[in-house]
């Protein structure tokens, strides 16, 4: 017969004597391998999606867009 | 008690039952059985006939010490209020949720489920033959996920489908 009260005092002190670090490390490992070994030993940390003004700028290019049925070659043939 | 295996036909008969290993298997890695042979049938329909038939094997096994969330309403809730409490535990400390078969390894690999020989659990069947009324799912569609292969005897096959 399963002693309950025994078994949830086990479970108990299981998740008593786990520290963060432990917990996240063998979530990490279970989800992903060894790729954690790569990346490092952390928490995760959830994030935000933000716009940056870097990409959200509305204003204008300062140069002025030359017409497309021009003779100039790509630049990346320049650079070759 | 006997519960029912099933397995792809590979045209080589098993001797003993395929530990599951796969991720979306609820309770962790474990001998997974069915209760009920119809159940165990519509599994090797749908989803164990990739190389065209399917084995249904069926085994006695004991359920003595397994945990019984199923019809053992003590253990019913002691199931809930673990999974609950490692859920808000791996939260706290990870902050991530885990998910159920996480939390049944963690278990099983810090040696907590060596004290059971398994777990009895139940969902809801898709198996059409299970809709006989209207509107309602009244059927439990139940599998033992077994830790303890030391509790099976007469392990055969009952049929190729």
């Amino acid at each position: 017969m399963i002693d309950l009260n025994k078994l949830n005092k086990r479970i108990d002190d299981l998740f008593e004597s786990e520290t963060s670090d432990s917990l996240t490390k063998w979530l990490l490992n279970k989800r992903f391998g060894n790729i954690n070994i790569l990346l490092g030993n952390g928490k995760f940390v959830s994030m935000k999606s933000q716009k940056t003004p870097l990409f959200a700028s509305t204003q204008k290019a300062n140069f002025k867009q030359k017409d497309s049925n021009t003779n100039h070659p790509p630049i990346n043939r320049l650079a070759a | 008690m006997t519960f029912y295996h099933t397995q792809e036909n590979r045209n080589k008969l098993l001797v003993e039952p395929i530990l599951c290993k796969k991720d979306n298997a609820w309770l962790g890695e474990a001998f997974y059985f069915w209760e009920n042979e119809d159940d165990a049938d519509f599994w090797g329909i749908k989803f164990k006939k990739r190389r065209g038939q399917y084995d249904v094997y069926k085994a006695e096994i004991s359920i003595a010490d397994v945990l019984d969330t199923v019809f053992n309403r003590e253990h019913y809730y002691f199931w809930i209020k673990q999974i609950e409490k490692a859920a808000i535990y791996f939260v706290k400390k990870t902050g991530t949720k885990p998910t159920l078969k996480e939390i049944n390894d963690f278990f099983s690999e810090r040696k907590i489920w060596t004290e059971i020989d398994g777990i009895l659990f139940q969902d809801i069947s898709e198996n059409p033959i299970h809709f006989m009324v209207k509107e309602f799912q009244y059927k439990k569609r139940i599998q033992l996920a077994l830790y303890n292969k030391g509790k099976i005897t007469n392990f055969v096959l009952h049929y190729t489908g």
